[in-house]
């Protein structure tokens, strides 16, 4: 059991577009064994009570894979991470192009090993892109953890924890999505040093490369254009 | 920057490359993309196509929600009735309103009496974004042109994605021709919001076996759909 390199957790990548039938826009994202559903419904007729006469309305909801007692270490910030999630993709919709609609968002977490809410960037992304909602930029996150002075890209908790020598209470993670052209928004849950933030975004550029072509490679096999 | 070439992948917010002698000022943009001072911007995410002919650039984007566009042809289904007016759900975020005289010789006397659930075939007259879309069963002369009611005879009814209802009309794929060649009589219908109607006068089995030719037609090449429609030749002879 080594540390993985930056490729071999570039490797099991999954994404799948459109799986689910009665939805607009649907995605499969895992990196590992963290794995997320993403689903899109938009756009859609709102609420009078809601709905904006300019702009669309986003509402976005994460339901985690199970519900634990509220003490436990296991259980997730579930409003929270929604406000995260949800100020990364505000600017990214077009909002402007469907007023008097909304743009309905959920995110079903089905397992959760650490990368958690790069994984639900990515999923939800990708899932815009399937629903052929209009977009100002598309991201792809990478997540980073410095444990030891060393860095874990898409930190697996089960596995990763066993490499390390003193048993570390808390994984804290650095979330950078990065648009194509190479501009970055990022969040973490902990104060990173400059040096390992300067790390990441040496390094960022090449993963969210790869996952930029798990994208197209999974649009290309929906629109069957596949050489 | 990301500048993307034709035929290639393009996602929201990449510029577009454009090929060797076309200028910016000559260039026509479909759907996916908007121009931006001087350069065209990707709006939706897709394939990125282009034709020469026309220098036109467009976005093959996946999608299954309509969009309302003025001029559409669309099928819808009856879900309710406001005053004079019909809802009719055409898969848009709105329902569209069909007005109860917008059919062939409808007059004030003699109104069209449609229940819940009925099938129609019309032509959006109105596609704003701000305002609910509008549809109508006869053109500009007061004529049907093939719209109106269709469920008044037995038919097959079903969704699909936009990028497929809009392969099938094109000139490219071989689909429709192919079916015509079945030897069997049949009505064909499709709405440009992702609704296709099957209809037949002479056997129902024709119906669902032209139905799912389709559906399964959905992630085929054109080659394929040849094979496909082959062997449904074969069985029909039988």
């Amino acid at each position: 059991m080594h540390l993985q390199t930056l490729e071999e957790r570039l490797s099991h990548i999954g994404l799948q577009l459109g799986m689910l039938s009665r939805s607009d826009g649907s995605a499969f994202f895992s990196i590992e064994d963290t794995s997320v559903i993403a689903n899109v419904q938009g756009p859609i007729e709102a609420r009078m009570s809601s709905q904006k006469p300019d702009v669309a309305i986003i509402d976005l909801n994460l339901l985690p894979s199970h519900t634990v007692a509220p003490s436990s270490k296991l259980e997730i910030n579930v409003g929270g991470m929604e406000n995260i999630i949800f100020k990364f993709i505000e600017k990214m919709i077009m909002r402007e192009l469907y007023p008097h609609s909304a743009i309905v968002i959920t995110i079903q977490i089905i397992s959760d090993y650490g990368s958690l809410l790069s994984c639900c960037i990515n999923a939800v992304c990708s899932a815009l892109i399937d629903a052929g909602i209009g977009l100002n930029h598309v991201l792809a996150a990478t997540s980073f953890c410095f444990i030891n002075d060393q860095c874990h890209y898409f930190i697996q908790k089960e596995v990763e924890h066993r490499l390390v020598e003193n048993s570390v209470e808390e994984f804290y993670e650095l979330t950078i999505a990065q648009t194509r052209d190479g501009r970055v928004a990022m969040t973490s849950d902990f104060p990173f040093t400059s040096n390992q933030v300067d790390h990441c975004l040496n390094v960022v550029g090449k993963s969210s490369q790869a996952i930029f072509d798990v994208y197209t490679h999974a649009c290309k096999k929906k629109l069957n254009v596949l050489s | 920057m990301c500048e993307v070439e034709v035929d290639d992948v393009i996602f929201g917010g990449d510029f577009v490359k454009l090929p060797e002698n076309i200028e910016i000022e000559d260039v026509n943009l479909g759907p996916g993309l908007v121009k931006k001072t001087d350069r065209i911007v990707c709006t939706h995410s897709g394939i990125l196509n282009f034709k020469q002919k026309k220098s036109l650039f467009w976005v093959n984007s996946p999608q299954k929600r309509y969009i309302p566009a003025l001029g559409d042809h669309v099928i819808g289904i009856i879900c309710g009735k406001i005053g004079d007016y019909w809802k009719v759900d055409i898969g848009s975020s709105r329902y569209a309103s069909l007005g109860v005289l917008s059919f062939e010789s409808a007059t004030q006397r003699i109104k069209p009496d449609l229940k819940n659930g009925e099938i129609v075939f019309g032509r959006l007259i109105q596609a704003d974004p701000d305002m609910e879309p509008e549809m109508s069963c006869i053109d500009a002369q007061a004529k049907s042109s093939g719209m109106g009611v269709l469920s008044s005879t037995d038919g097959a009814y079903f969704s699909c994605s936009l990028n497929f209802v809009r392969s099938i009309l094109s000139s490219s794929c071989s689909l429709i021709s192919g079916l015509h060649k079945l030897g069997v009589s049949f009505e064909l219908c499709v709405g440009l919001n992702g609704r296709i109607y099957i209809s037949s006068t002479t056997d129902p089995k024709i119906i669902m076996i032209v139905a799912n030719a389709i559906r399964n037609s959905d992630t085929l090449n054109n080659e394929a759909i040849q094979d496909l429609l082959q062997e449904i030749r074969k069985t029909l002879n039988k």
